[in-house]
């Protein structure tokens, strides 16, 4: 294993649990809104998104038990696709993961009122959505992903 | 200035100015003609444009942030509402934030029957403001919406009091123009937007 390989794989394992642990509550904090998201529902959103994450891996990432790193595209992506999320959730979310989200506070209420408008559209529109935002909040292109 | 898109009030100027164009009997181009020239604008101005979305409740929407602006625009519309669409949202940069860039800022142009029941007054507000100013934009007269929606610099002026004139003038047919109808239709109309443009030319010259 190369030494950058072994950081990945340590910084991973220190944080693995943690990320999980906000996932899982950012899919099941649905359940105020809509009823829980289950977990085969997300990995099908996910896949929408170009992330091959089955339901298994979605249901060992939130208990923290997968030692693949969840790349961040991935963690964005699934987070997107949770009704439970807010602005402040996606920051730590992200800063847990060491990406520092430059938003500040008008930025954050930004965010949350573009996630009111979100919610309200069809799945069709969210999907298509979701892949624009993933390259406005990262510089990630949906399709190009496809590791990890 | 909006942030929505780069150079909001160049960009909704030349769309006008195009659209225009292409109305004169002598250059009158087809629907396809005027969408390809409309989308092609955009991109020289530096907004992204995708017409290939399949969307269901959106004809359209813009994105911006630090990464650059983009209109994602239905694969279902007809090239005269796919215009329509650019029209609206280039309206909404005009009247977008003026303070500081966001990171994330968006708007969404709504099938009709398909927006959400409950939505901010705010942004219904905005809605309304929009479908003044873009009708103005596919006229290509830009000219009928008040001056400060599309150009925040109003010049030197005569002197301090005739530009404090102008400004009030100017304040006031933007305040009128939020609120009512009638003063839309009344402010497109040519007289009146040539009278304004006198108005303007006089007190706004610098001495």
């Amino acid at each position: 294993m190369s030494d950058r390989d072994e950081v990945q794989v340590a910084r991973w394992s220190a944080i693995k649990g943690r990320v999980g642990t906000s996932l899982r509550e950012l899919r099941q904090s649905d359940a105020v809104i809509a009823g829980s998201r289950s977990q085969a529902r997300l990995a099908g959103e996910l896949e929408e998104l170009g992330y091959h994450v089955t339901q298994s891996m979605v249901s060992r990432y939130e208990q923290g038990l997968l030692d693949a790193p969840l790349t961040l595209e991935r963690m964005v992506g699934w987070a997107l696709c949770c009704e439970g999320l807010s602005s402040t959730a996606f920051k730590e979310l992200l800063a847990l993961a060491g990406y520092y989200l430059p938003w500040n506070e008008a930025d954050l209420v930004a965010f949350d009122d573009l996630l009111r408008s979100y919610r309200r559209l069809s799945l069709i529109d969210q999907i298509v959505l979701r892949g624009r935002l993933l390259w406005h909040i990262l510089g990630i292109e949906a399709s190009e992903e496809s590791y990890g | 200035m909006a942030s929505l898109v780069p150079h909001a009030e160049t960009t909704a100027a030349n769309l006008a100015r195009v659209l225009r164009l292409h109305t004169l009997p002598s250059h009158r181009w087809e629907p396809h003609q005027r969408a390809s020239a409309a989308r092609r604008l955009l991109e020289e101005l530096g907004v992204r444009c995708d017409e290939s979305a399949a969307l269901h409740d959106l004809k359209g929407f813009l994105l911006s942030s630090p990464r650059g602006t983009e209109m994602v625009v239905s694969r279902d519309l007809s090239d005269d509402q796919r215009v329509e669409v650019y029209a609206h949202l280039i309206a909404h940069a005009l009247l977008g934030p003026d303070g500081p860039e966001l990171a994330l800022a968006a708007r969404f142009e709504y099938v009709p029957g398909r927006a959400p029941g409950e939505r901010p007054a705010h942004e219904l507000r905005e809605e309304l403001l929009a479908d003044a100013v873009a009708r103005a934009i596919l006229a290509g007269r830009l000219e009928a919406a008040p001056r400060l929606i599309y150009c925040r610099d109003l010049g030197p002026g005569r002197g301090r009091f005739s530009r404090a004139v102008l400004r009030g003038l100017h304040l006031g047919s933007l305040a009128l123009y939020r609120r009512s109808r009638s003063y839309q239709r009344l402010r497109s109309l040519p007289v009146v937007t040539a009278l304004t443009e006198r108005v303007h030319s006089f007190l706004g010259s610098a001495a």
